[in-house]
């Protein structure tokens, strides 16, 4: 049998890593790197390029590399999310037929999970390579507050790059995983993921070799690159008070200014102050101007406090859930590179009482507990078993625009739970079940997953009849509805399948499509 | 928000809060040795399965009075035996729905149980209810409807069983084990029955049953006990119809009545009550002539059955069957029945 790896498909960067005779290790790229960028491109001669050979040539070709695709996976072209990163990315992103944002590049329009797609390949390849085997099967993380529309295109982006996805994996219950390996303790830790597009905070409990999730709260559209983007912005206000000159339209430029805060930003980590000197950076009638600025800790921090402190309210919301104070958490994880920085560091120490473990890498430790998940579910040795919940609250429509829960957030699957509901007019035949997910007391502001409706209702006078429906998740996070009228004993059910994702056909259709440029590619 | 769209499917359910009924799904199950799963785990998974019914402080092994952290050291233990990750993608047959129910019932115990507040409702209800949780014995037969698996005629089983058994014949010691356990269901079957514990005496020697399916005996005894604990369930049944009933909640106690009659199918005065009900508050009268002619059928030589059929019939349209029952019911002496065939 092969082995199963472990993938983080993150934001900025992906990590592979695979248990070998019980030991889990991360698997270095061919350039001899831990991590891979998750960025792609495609270059002027129509090559395609992932990774690292991406990062590199970004500079020069900012309009055709993609980064931070993460961003945008399972997303609705009109959310606002979407609409921010249209306003800030050098690369084209548009409309789909299935109001889903879709990327374009070179004149060709490329889905989220064919982009994610890429991304994996070349992760799967990287395994290929160091294990001397091919793998099939693969755990993908994402992050824990991700929707169902957003695992769903992940799962999907895993089946076009050719893996057998065993399952979606939460990332910072991965990291709880590869931290509690081989490790018995009775404990309760908080794991703080801040990683490049994404936050997460998850609580967890362990003993007698079970790992339970009591509860997870995050926030999918805050992370690393937000940290850039303010010292972009910083830069940019900077030169044009100095020089006179807005960099704002300049493509190349602003790809030279990010590349260099994301550099300042981990030297910051380590030091009180960064320079950064970027030459010829623009040039008007007096000649070429250069940008040089010294970026001080202070600065930084002050620049990104606001957003750190956001991270501690999302903290708070979710020790709440967990019912449980800062003082009875016995170590706190911090995973994901933003981690590094010192004022995350202090500002999640002041709040635990403590001062956070320091035996994991930030970096690699998703995608270890990944490969371990992967290990647990197919061997047949006793491991440790994990009890993960459901981040988002699952219900449906009911009158007057409300939305009626049904799984509340936090509740450990495999789960099922029912309730009964009734008309809202006399003599009414049918009803509608909209199947929603999501926090707000209105149900518009939740996201859509499913919709059906039952029929056939006996007349009666509103709220007669007895539609009874049911909410089932199974162990693989498959959410499946159904209602019955208990009197007459008609039932309708749909296993839920997110809106914006990709058919079986369209998966065939690109995974076809890329085949025809392995071939290109191995020239 | 997206327009709700006009026309008939626009009124979206309105909570309303209320008990949900538990609709435990039923099993039929067999040692199966060409699955990927330990019989000795089948064994245990039929056993679990079998007292799903059980208070919820059973199913997790626990005292009464256990505290929380007893109620978490159970349900962890529990866990790694019944969750489905246990067995991920591994031929489990029947088996696999098996495991997922038992899961989702320990979860619901230990849901229930660790917060007080939904604990102390909780173990209130059990005791008023005795050993009866409110749940249908795990009876056997095709009726019961709330079952998942399709269910096998009686000849397939016993063929396949044999089949399983002479490829046992190497097993002699598991056998004989499983033989031991099944008298032992079956022991505790009978205290159960002298105790007047009828559903909780069904379930052993059901169980029993499934550990030793050959024996006659014990099958004999089932459909003794059986009968007693479908009995005593419509009995039930019956006593929250009443209860419906004076609460005004007519809907709710026809179900009652109609169940009742499920588990009491000899009794016409029920069929009875329940046809007019089905007609008079539900509407359905295809139900109500169902009912109406059982009831008819067990007592033939009641005229208000006939007439209440016949008015039925009417309600329904079908003037020639109306007239013939409201005939046979003037011949009975039933005196409103007179007035019915003249309207007609």
């Amino acid at each position: 049998m092969g082995h199963v790896i472990g993938i983080d498909l993150g934001t900025t960067n992906s990590c592979v890593a695979v248990l070998e005779n019980g030991q889990p290790s991360v698997i270095p790229n061919a350039g001899g790197y831990k991590t891979t960028p998750s960025m792609f491109a495609i270059t002027q001669d129509g090559k395609r390029l992932v990774g690292h050979l991406a990062k590199r040539q970004a500079i020069t070709n900012s309009k055709s590399t993609v980064y931070a695709a993460k961003r945008l996976i399972g997303r609705r072209f009109d959310s606002p999310e979407v609409q921010t990163a249209v306003s800030v990315s050098p690369y084209d992103i548009v409309e789909g037929p299935n109001e889903d944002a879709r990327i374009e590049v070179s004149g060709k329009t490329f889905t989220c999970p064919e982009v994610a797609a890429f991304i994996l390949r070349e992760m799967k390849r990287v395994a290929e390579e160091y294990l001397g085997e091919p793998v099939q099967e693969a755990v993908i993380t994402v992050p824990a507050y991700f929707n169902d529309a957003q695992r769903q295109c992940t799962k999907d982006a895993g089946k076009i790059a050719g893996l057998d996805v065993l399952r979606i994996l939460n990332e910072p219950t991965a990291a709880a995983l590869a931290y509690s390996f081989n490790r018995n303790e009775e404990e309760k830790i908080a794991i703080y993921d801040l990683g490049g597009g994404t936050f997460d905070i998850s609580i967890l409990e362990m003993s007698d070799g079970v790992v339970e999730v009591i509860a997870t709260a995050g926030n999918t559209f805050l992370g690393g690159e937000d940290f850039d983007r303010r010292i972009v912005e910083h830069l940019l206000d900077e030169f044009q008070q100095a020089e006179g000159i807005d960099l704002r339209g300049d493509a190349m430029a602003l790809q030279r200014l990010k590349d260099a805060a994301e550099k300042a930003k981990c030297d910051l980590s380590a030091r009180e102050s960064a320079e950064i000197n970027l030459p010829f950076i623009a040039s008007d009638d007096a000649g070429p101007r250069h940008l040089s600025v010294e970026l001080s800790r202070d600065t930084l921090e002050s620049l990104v406090h606001d957003i750190v402190e956001g991270t501690l309210k999302t903290i708070e919301d979710c020790m709440g859930d967990a019912g449980i104070s800062p003082d009875q958490i016995d170590q706190v994880i911090l995973v994901g590179g933003q981690t590094r920085t010192p004022l995350v560091q202090n500002r999640a120490a002041e709040y635990f009482g403590k001062r956070p473990h320091k035996g994991v890498n930030p970096d690699e430790v998703v995608a270890i507990g990944a490969a371990i998940q992967g290990e647990t579910l197919t061997s047949e040795e006793e491991n440790p078993l994990l009890l993960d919940v459901t981040p988002l609250s699952l219900g449906i429509a009911t009158f007057g625009g409300h939305f009626a829960r049904l799984i509340e957030r936090n509740t450990t699957v495999p789960v099922c739970k029912s309730h009964v509901f009734t008309t809202t007019r006399d003599n009414q035949s049918a009803v509608k079940i909209r199947v929603l997910q999501g926090e707000s007391e209105t149900a518009a502001e939740n996201d859509l997953l499913g919709e059906f409706v039952l029929g056939g209702i006996r007349p009666a006078r509103k709220g007669e009849p007895e539609i009874d429906v049911s909410f089932d998740i199974d162990a693989n996070g498959i959410v499946s509805v159904s209602a019955r009228d208990t009197t007459t004993g008609k039932k309708q059910s749909i296993t839920v399948n997110a809106t914006g994702t990709l058919s079986d056909d369209e998966i065939q259709q690109i995974i076809e499509e890329q085949e025809l440029y392995e071939v290109q590619l191995k020239e | 928000m997206d327009c709700v769209p006009s026309g008939e499917a626009q009124g979206e359910g309105q909570a309303r809060p209320r008990q949900t009924r538990r609709d435990l799904p039923q099993f039929e199950l067999e040692i199966d040795e060409s699955l990927d799963l330990d019989p000795k785990i089948q064994e245990e998974l039929i056993e679990f399965v079998g007292g799903l019914s059980r208070p919820y402080h059973e199913i997790l092994g626990v005292a009464p009075d256990a505290d929380t952290r007893a109620i978490k050291k159970a349900y962890f233990q529990k866990s790694k035996r019944f969750h489905p990750d246990r067995y991920f993608r591994k031929n489990l047959g029947e088996y696999e729905a098996v495991i997922d129910t038992c899961f989702k019932r320990l979860l619901e115990a230990y849901e229930l149980l660790s917060d007080p507040a939904t604990r102390a409702e909780v173990q209130k209800s059990e005791t008023s209810s005795g050993s009866a949780t409110g749940d249908g014995p795990s009876s056997g037969d095709a009726a019961t409807g709330s079952s998942k698996t399709p269910r096998v005629s009686g000849a397939v089983a016993a063929r396949r069983l044999r089949r399983r058994m002479s490829g046992l014949q190497g097993h002699k010691k598991i056998r004989q084990e499983r033989k031991q356990k099944a008298k032992s269901f079956f022991e505790s079957g009978i205290a159960a029955f002298r105790g007047e514990r009828w559903l909780e005496a069904a379930g052993s020697v059901r169980l029993a049953i499934a550990f030793d399916p050959d024996n006659e005996v014990y099958r004999e005894e089932f459909g003794k006990v059986q009968r007693k604990a479908h009995e005593m369930r419509a009995a039930q049944l019956q006593k929250q119809a009443d209860a419906a009933m004076d609460l005004r909640d007519l809907g709710e106690a026809f179900s009652h009545l109609e169940e009742a009659f499920h588990y009491r199918p000899f009794d016409g005065e029920l069929a009875f009550r329940a046809a007019q009900l089905a007609w008079q508050v539900v509407g359905d009268l295809h139900k109500a002539k169902d009912l109406a002619s059982s009831a008819c059928e067990l007592e033939p030589e009641n005229g208000a059955y006939h007439r209440v059929l016949g008015q039925i019939y009417k309600a329904a349209g079908l003037a020639a069957n109306a007239k013939r029952e409201l005939e046979t019911a003037v011949r009975l002496k039933d005196k409103e029945a007179k007035a019915e065939l003249r309207g007609l």
